[in-house]
């Protein structure tokens, strides 16, 4: 196979000890001793899962739910900590190991500028949010300052999921949580609020007012790129020059393969967001890398767009 | 193709005005407008009329969300067959042309299973559908699976409709939108969560091996679950989930049809018909909430090969509905 570019996954999760103790982590939902020993470990058994998997790059961004459940004093002081933590964790692996910074949400303006000092100092390659920050959705426009500041030093802002709304998994989800709790996480609730979130910021303007703006969102663009029809049609124009959910969805969101290999769903995606906008990306550890190298050398596609999925579109959004 | 093939459409609506009195404002919202008021209500030549022009020969009607699913059981038991009886007359009146889902008074579930076998043998209905929660309970609930085992036993599917999201959910992920987009709580995407929500929860609630001929119909494309397939399947597979559903996929292939309600987009189809198989795609409008011709045009140019887009039109409902 012609491979240009390197292999880049950009949804590689590690832990802070820090972090973790303040935040309680992933909630178990789908934890293991190993899952654990991995996410804690930034060391020579990451590199020797990327090598055996031909991963070139992984890109960190820190477990759910990271900072965004804190008090702003707290997510400030553990969001600055874990940064300098994963810069100097990275260090000894200059061109494997990269970062997306933990962002003190609770703090917009603190947010914005710990994310400007980690791109500009450390080097990061823009940040990941879990969530909603303390039950308010992230399209609030009291979090606007960290949009116009990853707009500015054009870095993409990853959203990845955290442990649902519990209001919607009392309704929607507890019945069967006994017995699959990974049902309000990746079985299902992620998907919801997470693709909820997507909307929101479709809906709130945002891109309007910063139209460099880039959201990475994971697991296959949450299912949005299927809805990408029926919400054009349903919800109409948006801005006042007659944009559509799919002019603005396909002009600011990249989506990765993290923890959704299927075939189906990756070309339906290529056809409606364009090879431009999927990244390979794992969701390492909760999820097998060389499945995922695997998978991605069967499918049956050009060498020059398969190119791009595994590394070519990483390269360019993130500048590595 | 040699001849035009059948075209049947299965998720297209009316009210009864009876049933639709008893509305709650929000549930009442989608059938105002002067256009699709008088469209709800016909189940005659306005209907007729507008299916012949698009090129649509069946249509097999449905009470428009929520149906009697947010009432009182008394009211729902009366509404449901007085509303039954009435559209059971309109069918007779069309010559073929207008087939019925019954309404399902699922407050008293034991009634619902009684209503569903007697519009199924007397009036000849051919399954019922059922919209969004009763009374703020999924229908998985071991409460309502008398309807199930009714349904298996006289060999008609369930079909599986939005209604108004339940009011927490919307306060927790749409209001602030609902001023400019209230479509967000309904088709926009409040619908799709609620409904791939509730076809989660019957796989996952084991009525498929107590009922192992149940089938289940879902429209707009299956509510993205044809999609979700791939991640829902390799989530359930993780550490710590103790149910007895190791494969999402194979019970929902096995127990679910979609149909192209309100969603005429060619990768959503190719996605869908990849997942579960063309067998299980069947072709509908969403009448009048969705306009019938850009359903047919959008299915006549289709690329597809004839046969394929025979079951789509008309060869799946058939089989399915014993038509």
């Amino acid at each position: 196979m012609i491979q240009n570019h390197r292999v880049v996954a950009l949804e590689e999760h590690y832990w802070h000890p820090e972090v973790v103790k303040k935040s309680g982590g992933d909630a178990g939902s789908h934890r293991s001793g190993e899952i654990v020993e991995r996410l804690n470990e930034i060391g020579p058994m990451r590199l020797q899962t990327m090598d055996e998997a031909g991963i070139d790059i992984q890109v960190l961004g820190h477990g759910m739910p990271s900072t965004q459940r804190m008090d702003a004093e707290s997510a400030v002081r553990l969001a600055r900590l874990s940064n300098d933590f994963l810069a100097e964790k990275c260090k000894p692996y200059p061109m494997r190991l990269f970062g997306f910074a933990n962002l003190p949400t609770p703090d917009p303006k603190a947010a914005a500028d710990e994310l400007e000092r980690t791109v500009t100092k450390l080097g990061f390659k823009g940040a990941m949010v879990h969530g909603p920050s303390n039950d308010v959705f992230l399209d609030d426009e009291r979090f606007w300052p960290i949009w116009e500041r990853a707009a500015a030093l054009e870095v993409p802002i990853y959203m990845h999921p955290a442990t649902i709304d519990a209001r919607v998994a009392d309704i929607y989800l507890k019945d069967y949580l006994k017995k699959y709790p990974v049902l309000v996480g990746a079985g299902w609730g992620f998907t919801i609020e997470t693709a909820t979130i997507g909307l929101r910021m479709v809906l709130s303007g945002v891109f309007e007012r910063y139209p460099k703006l880039q959201i990475i969102l994971g697991h296959m663009g949450e299912a949005l790129p299927f809805l990408v029809h029926r919400q054009t049609e349903t919800l109409r124009k948006i801005t006042a020059d007659g944009k559509t959910f799919r002019d603005i969805f396909c002009n600011h969101f990249h989506i990765t393969t993290s923890g959704y290999y299927s075939t189906p769903a990756l070309n339906f995606t290529i056809t409606e967001m364009g090879i431009d906008r999927v990244l390979f990306s794992v969701d390492y550890p909760y999820v097998d890398s060389k499945a995922g190298t695997d998978w991605m050398a069967q499918v049956q596609m050009s060498a020059a767009d398969k190119d791009k999925i595994l590394g070519g579109n990483a390269e360019r959004l993130l500048k590595l | 193709m040699a001849t035009k093939p059948l075209v049947i459409a299965l998720e297209e609506h009316y009210l009864d005005a009876e049933v639709k009195a008893k509305f709650a404002p929000n549930d009442a919202a989608p059938g105002r407008g002067a256009g699709m008021v008088e469209r709800l209500g016909d189940l005659g030549s306005l209907r007729l009329k507008e299916m012949d022009e698009a090129g649509i020969d069946v249509q097999v009607v449905s009470h428009g969300a929520p149906s009697v699913q947010k009432m009182d059981a008394e009211s729902a038991i009366t509404l449901a067959r007085r509303a039954n009886d009435r559209v059971a007359e309109a069918c007779r009146a069309s010559n073929n042309r207008l087939y019925a889902f019954a309404v399902c008074p699922t407050p008293d579930p034991g009634a619902a299973a009684d209503e569903l076998e007697r519009t199924v043998t007397k009036h000849g209905f051919k399954g019922t559908m059922i919209h969004g929660l009763t009374n703020g309970a999924f229908h998985d609930d071991k409460r309502f699976w008398p309807i199930y085992e009714r349904a298996e036993a006289l060999g008609v599917p369930i079909y599986i409709h939005p209604a108004y999201p339940h009011p927490a959910v919307v306060e927790a992920y749409y209001k602030d939108y609902l001023g400019a987009y209230p479509n967000l709580a309904t088709a926009g995407w409040g619908f799709g969560v609620e409904t791939a929500t509730q076809g989660i929860r019957f796989v996952l609630s084991g009525v498929f091996d107590k009922y192992p001929k149940l089938q289940i119909i879902l429209g707009h494309l299956g509510e993205g679950l044809p999609f979700y397939l791939w991640r829902i399947n390799q989530a359930l597979a993780r550490p710590n989930n103790k149910g007895e559903i190791k494969s999402f996929r194979d019970v929902f292939v096995e127990h679910f049809y979609i149909t192209t309600s309100g969603f005429f987009s060619d990768p959503a189809l190719q996605c869908c018909i990849t997942e579960l198989g063309i067998d299980r795609v069947m072709f509908s409008v969403d009448y009048p909430f969705v306009a019938n011709p850009p359903g047919v045009s959008w299915v006549n140019a289709l690329q597809l090969n004839a046969a394929d887009k025979e079951k789509i039109l008309n060869g799946n409902a058939k089989r399915l509905l014993n038509l």
